[in-house]
C-alpha cells in the first residue's frame, strides 16, 4: 500500500466568501459582464490578428507551424466564446482538434478552408443565414472527423479524398459568398448573453 | 456540478487575492474584468510560469486561476510543483484549471496535477462564479503520497472498482457481502434508543 499522508489545509477562500457584507450574485454577474463589453473592441481586432498569423503559418514551410496554429486556434476559441461568437468558436475547435489529431497530415488546402470559413464566421450579423453558417460548421466537422479516421486507419481512400474535394470546393463557395457581404456593416455587434444565462 | 446561483445571495470578495494566468495579455485582461466584477481588488496578471512564479515567491494567494497550454510553460506542471513545494500557504491555494478544446486529456490532466476543479472554455462570469463558491464550500481533504499532492481526486468512494484491491490501506480489501440478517423496522430502532415510561 502506498503511504499516504490525509490532511485538511485552511480553506481562506471559503472564509472570504463567509464575510459579511460584499454585492449580490446578480450584481457581480453584471459588473463582469460590463467589465467584458470594455474589451470588445480589442479582442475582435486580436481575433482578425490571429486568425491573418494563422494564414501566414499555413503558408509557410516552418517545422513547427501545426504546433503554431494549433495554439492560436485554442485561444481564438476561448476569445471568440467568450464574446457570444459561437460559430466562430467552433470553427476554431474543428481547426485545433484537426491539426491536434496524432498521426494527422491536414494540407495546406484544408486549414485554408477552415481559415476563410473563419473570416466569415467572425461578422455572423452579417454573414449570410444561420443556416448557411451551421452548414458550413457541419462541413467543417466533417472534413476534420473525415481526416482524423484516414489518419488513425493510416490509409487513403479515393473515394473520401474526392468527397473532401467536393465538400471543400463547397465551403469556399459558401465562405466567399458570406465574405463578400460583410463590408461596411458593423462588424463587432454580437451581444453576449444576459448575466442570468447558464454559461457554458 | 452545475448548479442555480441565488440572485440575491451576497458574494464578499474584497479582500481576495487572485493570481491569473493566460496565455496572451487580452486572455489575462479579460479573465482579470471577471474577477474584477466579482468585487477582487488585489489581482495579479501574469502570461508566463515565470511572471507567476515571482507572484507566488511574494504574494500569499486565494485563488489561482489558469490557462495551462501557455505560449511559454506549462501549467499543468506549474500546479504541481506548486502543490510539491510544500510552501506554505500558497501551496494548497485553490487552483481552477481553465483550458480550452481537449476536453478529455484536459480534465484528467487537470485531476492529476492538483488542481481543485477544471472549467472549459469560453469562460463566463456565470460558470466561473458557480465554481469559486463551489470550491469555497467543498470540504475535500488533501492527499500527500509519492505520486500525487492535492485535493483528494475521490468525490465519493464505493468500494474499488471489481478486480482491483484498492490502492490505500482504508480501502476494504473483501467485497463487501449480502446482510446477515433482516434490516430492523423503525418500531424496533425506536424500542432501541427511546426512553419509554414503564408503568410498574
Amino acid at each position: 500500500m502506498t503511504d499516504v499522508r490525509f490532511f485538511r489545509p485552511e480553506n481562506r477562500l471559503a472564509k472570504l466568501l463567509a464575510r459579511p457584507g460584499g454585492m449580490t450574485v446578480a450584481t457581480v454577474l453584471e459588473r463582469a459582464i460590463e467589465g467584458i463589453e470594455t474589451l470588445r473592441a480589442g479582442t475582435m481586432t486580436a481575433i482578425d490578428l490571429k486568425i491573418e498569423e494563422m494564414v501566414r503559418e499555413c503558408a509557410s514551410s516552418q517545422p513547427n507551424r501545426f504546433d503554431v496554429i494549433r495554439q492560436l486556434a485554442a485561444e481564438l476559441f476561448g476569445d471568440a466564446g467568450a464574446f457570444g461568437l459561437g460559430e466562430l468558436s467552433l470553427a476554431a475547435k474543428s481547426l485545433h482538434d484537426l491539426v491536434d489529431t496524432p498521426g494527422a497530415k491536414p494540407s495546406a488546402r484544408v486549414i485554408m478552408v477552415h481559415l476563410d470559413a473563419m473570416r466569415a464566421l467572425r461578422r455572423p450579423a452579417v454573414s449570410g443565414t444561420p443556416a448557411s453558417r451551421q452548414a458550413v460548421l457541419k462541413a467543417l466537422t466533417q472534413l476534420s472527423r473525415q481526416i482524423a479516421a484516414q489518419a488513425a486507419t493510416a490509409t487513403e481512400h479515393s473515394d473520401a479524398l474526392q468527397a473532401l474535394d467536393q465538400g471543400i470546393t463547397d465551403l469556399r463557395a459558401i465562405a466567399d459568398k458570406a465574405r463578400g457581404a460583410t463590408a461596411g456593416d458593423d462588424e463587432n455587434e454580437y451581444p453576449l448573453p444576459s448575466a442570468s444565462g447558464s454559461g457554458a | 456540478m452545475s448548479e442555480v446561483l441565488d440572485a440575491d445571495a451576497k458574494v464578499n470578495l474584497s479582500r481576495a487575492s487572485v493570481l491569473l494566468v493566460e496565455s496572451t495579455q487580452h486572455a489575462v485582461d479579460l479573465l482579470a474584468q471577471i474577477v474584477k466584477g466579482f468585487g477582487v481588488r488585489d489581482i495579479f496578471r501574469c502570461i508566463s510560469i515565470e511572471e507567476a512564479e515571482k507572484v507566488l515567491s511574494s504574494k500569499s494567494l486565494d485563488l489561482i486561476v489558469m490557462e495551462p497550454n501557455l505560449r511559454e510553460g506549462d501549467g499543468y506542471a506549474f500546479i504541481s510543483n506548486l502543490r510539491r513545494s510544500k510552501v506554505e500557504p500558497n501551496c494548497n491555494v485553490p487552483a481552477i484549471i481553465a483550458s480550452g478544446p481537449a476536453f478529455s486529456s484536459a480534465v484528467a490532466q487537470t485531476r492529476d496535477c492538483g488542481a481543485n476543479f477544471y472549467i472549459s472554455k469560453p469562460l463566463t462570469p456565470h460558470v466561473l462564479l458557480e465554481r469559486l463558491l463551489w470550491i469555497g464550500r467543498e470540504k475535500r481533504q488533501f492527499v500527500d503520497c509519492p505520486t500525487y499532492v492535492g485535493p483528494d481526486r475521490r468525490f465519493k468512494f464505493e468500494g474499488p472498482p471489481p478486480g482491483c484491491e484498492g490502492r490505500r490501506a482504508t480501502d476494504a480489501k473483501d467485497p463487501i457481502g449480502q446482510p446477515a440478517a433482516p434490516n430492523l423496522s423503525q418500531d424496533e430502532i425506536s424500542s432501541m434508543i427511546k426512553p419509554q415510561r414503564v408503568a410498574l
